[in-house]
């Protein structure tokens, strides 16, 4: 997988897979590697200056062991609702959110493995419509790996996918 | 085959540590192992011994009294952690470089191996597998031909051919038909080259196609890991996500969608030191 190179006056956070990250900062930026089937959801509010970036594997917990809050970026059921409650606890405010998601791949054989990427697609779908959440921009499905990069001045999201770049939103 | 055999006597770069490799593996096949014997093994390596003291004197570890001795780091760490620390620092030569025919880094190429490594070992816990290390060091070695491939058709060679193949081409297939053999042969040859058990080289020279022969279970363990690193983008290379996840080996380990929690789990708790620990780097605790 291509990384891309990052240049940022600003602290670089990265997010590993079941991470989620919030931050109420003006500068530097949010990455996350390897979204396979999983899938990163960016919110950034320009006003409050809150940017956050959640890395979730699954769509729900199907063990009893994940039901609680140990593994909540794990999940989009878990982790979708955390991410939007940590930043408004950060001064974010929904209206002005803007929403970004990426990833949601899957194995490119003929069964389509266990689906792990549209089962994650679709619960994220749901979540969003559910609550009237408007996705800004979206890069979902297929079968790439894709990283995701969010620019904490600009509330820019970027991603690399196979070696080509694409912005998914920028003012 | 006696062919790719010659050729893969001479690739030197594969060659570092591996020595370590086979008596660790050996070392543990044993239902008892003491501690003289570990430190025995880890004392012939000085980066390996630096290794192992910085994690027990990690906080993760609970490092609050520095341990200065390897006997005490071994004690800290436990046997069982100790292996995985040894294993995953003694491969990291081979299968821990830039595989720049592929499009992995050489970050991404390890990270991919300590991932399949963890998951692999995970899936054979919970199981009852007579040996979990082992599904751990086949795991972690599971694409070692790689490097050899490389070595043997040549970086720019193989990467234009790779970059000519349909991506829903199953690797190991097209590598097959394209030269004869591919990377699980090699590094299941390899394996043999370096003494390593039978089990370890059938589980590398079939984790692309586990119902290919015989059933086993370490085979069907390391494929399973190796579509679940894949599946997560752990490794991702130029081929994307082509794979072609054997359902009849899911079915035979019952491989269900639960367990990839678990696998996340295990990631998320074993992944950072493990990758650290092979970069020898400081980012230990």
């Amino acid at each position: 997988m291509s990384i891309p190179k990052l240049e940022s006056n600003g602290a670089t956070h990265t997010v590993g897979i079941a991470e989620m990250t919030i931050v109420q900062a003006s500068e530097g930026c949010l990455i996350t590697h390897a979204l396979g089937s999983c899938i990163g959801v960016t919110v950034f509010d320009p006003v409050a200056q809150v940017g956050g970036l959640l890395h979730f594997m699954l769509d729900q917990p199907r063990s009893t062991e994940h039901k609680g809050d140990k593994a909540a970026a794990m999940f989009a059921t878990t982790g979708i609702p955390e991410l939007f409650r940590l930043a408004y606890a950060q001064g974010a405010q929904k209206e002005r959110l803007i929403v970004c998601a990426a990833g949601g791949a899957d194995l490119l054989n003929p069964g389509g493995g266990m689906q792990i990427g549209r089962r994650n697609l679709l619960m994220m779908q749901r979540l969003f419509w559910k609550n009237g959440v408007p996705v800004a921009g979206e890069s979902t499905g297929g079968g790439v790996a894709r990283t995701m990069r969010l620019d904490l001045s600009t509330g820019t999201v970027s991603l690399n996918a196979a070696g080509r770049e694409e912005v998914l939103w920028t003012i | 085959m006696d062919n790719l055999k010659e050729q893969l006597k001479h690739i030197e770069q594969l060659e570092a540590n591996v020595g370590v490799l086979a008596k660790i593996t050996d070392l543990f096949s044993h239902d008892e192992v003491s501690s003289d014997e570990i430190e025995a093994i880890l004392a012939t390596d000085v980066a390996l011994t630096a290794s192992v003291l910085r994690v027990a004197n990690s906080a993760a570890r609970g490092g609050s009294v520095q341990v200065k001795s390897l006997r005490d780091a071994i004690t800290r760490t436990g046997a069982k952690d100790i292996r995985r620390l040894v294993v995953a620092h003694s491969g990291s030569s081979a299968v821990g470089s830039d595989l720049e025919a592929y499009g992995i880094s050489r970050d991404e190429a390890w990270r991919a191996a300590v991932a399949g490594a963890i998951a692999a070992e995970g899936m054979a816990r919970r199981r009852g597998f007579s040996d979990p290390g082992m599904a751990f060091l086949a795991g972690l070695l599971r694409d070692c031909g790689k490097l050899a491939m490389e070595q043997i058709v040549g970086k720019v060679e193989l990467g234009d051919a790779i970059r000519s193949k349909s991506p829903t081409d199953d690797e190991a297939v097209w590598e097959q038909e394209h030269f004869g053999f591919d990377h699980c042969e090699a590094g299941s040859e390899l394996a043999m080259l370096w003494g390593l058990p039978d089990e370890l080289a059938e589980a590398i020279r079939d984790h692309h196609h586990p119902s290919s022969r015989e059933p086993q279970q370490l085979v069907d363990l390391v494929h399973c890991a190796d579509a679940v690193c894949l599946m997560m983008g752990i490794g991702v290379g130029l081929d994307g996500l082509a794979y072609e996840m054997d359902k009849e080996a899911c079915q035979r380990i019952d491989f269900e969608l639960s367990e990839l929690e678990m696998i996340g789990d295990d990631l998320r708790n074993g992944m950072d030191e493990l990758v650290n620990v092979a970069n020898g780097d400081e980012n230990n605790d």
